[in-house]
């Protein structure tokens, strides 16, 4: 017998100690198999009667899914040729690129901001050439489509640049809007630590109330962050709006909306959201 | 009832032609299960995967190499597969051990020859050791090897010579045991 033959034996010898299994424990792996074996077969059927009305459901969800599509689509067209013929009577109506000529249209039209003089033009004004008038809101909607936003496409452009110009329609008009509600409530703090309110501030804030309102109805609050900011400035314009400066302004109403502004952080949210270099000087 | 009647009627989901197959089988997977795994509870576990394993895919068996075959496949599948597990695990636990021992100025004792063997053995790669035990510890023939893990015969027989070429060189210094 070789070496290698003595090896071999003696290795197989050896081994046989290596992992020596004890006798097997039949009746208990049997019972775990067989309650292994039911549990997965309740847990496949459980599967299968979750998947079973979707499966029965699945010809009406796809014809439901199918005609929501084919409305959401003919609304969007319809809405899309409706806000085109908006677009472009406004684009008409407006001199492109100009902020002027809609503010000099209304002059007479809105409230004048505090410190103005009755109908001094808009350029004499002190702090900024837009707080003196607020124009109203079909000239602001003129101005924003005038101002480079790119509002409209030409009359036969696809429907995804009419959409995007909206957008960004909608966008220019609410970062304008933003400004000048920041502008109103500046003042009303200044005014407000004085014990006082002028009369124009409210119906300025009314003014404001109204283009919120239009605002928050628009595609612009699509943002929630916007749609809150939003929110949060119709109410405390509202409160603004509701002042009677004429018949005498209590100290309490005016520390109310104070705090309505400081616990909303409306000035730091109104900033913000106000990108840099997107209003035109003295907003 | 011979195994064919049994697979027949285990295809229709009879229990007692079920059981019948298990306890024709079971002490050859569990004795397997439990030399490459060392520990009852993981051999237990292969064990019944791969019977579940079995019964679940019964309709597939078609016949073509014998029951006992197939379900060794299995069986080596299960294991190998859970033994990789294990491994990742333990190798994080020696590392564990290691750094705890780190220090500690207890002279260990010298290894007896079986505690060697059982180092060397375990030392293997998985392939030679599935082979090793399988030929010299549990007795399969190399056609039975090579069936359960899908390898031609020439490779069971080689891969079992480099395993014992292997642990010749790690029991070089017992070679008194078997020369004399």
């Amino acid at each position: 017998m070789s070496d290698d033959d003595r090896f071999d034996d003696f290795l197989r010898n050896a081994a046989r100690d290596y992992n020596a299994p004890p006798p097997t424990p039949r009746d208990a792996m049997w019972a775990r198999i067989d309650a292994e074996r039911r549990a997965r077969a309740d847990a496949a059927r459980a599967v299968e009667a979750r998947q079973l009305p979707l499966r029965r459901l699945w010809w009406p969800l796809a014809i439901g899914i199918a005609a929501a599509l084919v409305l959401g689509i003919g609304i969007g067209r319809w809405w899309g040729a409706g806000g085109r013929e908006r677009g472009a009577g406004a684009n008409f109506a407006a001199v492109p690129g100009s902020t002027q000529a809609p503010a000099v249209r209304g002059e007479s039209a809105g409230p004048r901001a505090p410190g103005s003089r009755a109908g001094a033009p808009a350029d004499t004004a002190p702090a900024g050439a837009t707080v003196p008038r607020t124009p109203s809101e079909p000239e602001r909607a003129r101005t924003f489509a005038g101002r480079g936003a790119a509002p409209t496409g030409p009359v036969g452009a696809d429907a995804g640049s009419r959409e995007e110009a909206e957008r960004r329609f909608y966008e220019a008009a609410a970062v304008d809007h933003l400004g000048r509600a920041e502008v109103l409530l500046t003042s009303f703090r200044e005014e407000s630590k004085r014990g006082t309110v002028d009369a124009q501030v409210t119906a300025w804030a009314g003014d404001l109330l109204g283009t919120t309102r239009l605002l928050l109805d628009s595609p612009a609050t699509e943002d929630p962050r916007l749609r809150k900011l939003l929110g949060d400035l119709e109410v405390v314009l509202a409160q603004i709006a509701q002042l009677h400066p004429t018949k005498g302004v209590r100290p309490d109403e005016l520390q109310i909306i104070d705090e309505a502004v400081r616990d909303h952080d409306m000035m730091t949210r109104l900033r913000t959201a106000i990108p840099a270099g997107t209003l035109p000087a003295g907003s | 009832m011979d195994e064919q009647q049994l697979l027949e009627r285990a295809k229709t989901g009879d229990p007692a032609a079920e059981r019948a197959l298990y306890d024709a089988h079971v002490d050859r997977i569990y004795r397997l299960a439990f030399r490459l795994a060392g520990s009852d509870d993981l051999a237990q576990d292969f064990t019944q995967e791969t019977f579940i394993r079995a019964f679940a895919r019964l309709r597939d068996f078609r016949g073509d190499s014998a029951f006992g075959t197939w379900l060794h496949s299995i069986a080596v599948t299960v294991a190998l597969n859970g033994m990789r597990k294990v491994k990742r695990f333990r190798s994080r636990e020696a590392v564990l051990d290691e750094a705890l021992d780190h220090g500690t100025s207890a002279r260990r004792a010298e290894p007896d020859l079986k505690h060697r063997l059982a180092q060397a053995i375990d030392a293997l790669p998985i392939g030679y050791r599935t082979v090793f035990l399988m030929h010299d510890v549990e007795g399969y023939t190399h056609e039975e090897i090579a069936q359960s893990l899908g390898l031609q015969t020439g490779t069971s027989k080689a891969q079992l010579s480099r395993a014992r070429a292997k642990l010749r060189e790690a029991l070089a210094d017992f070679a008194g045991e078997w020369t004399a």
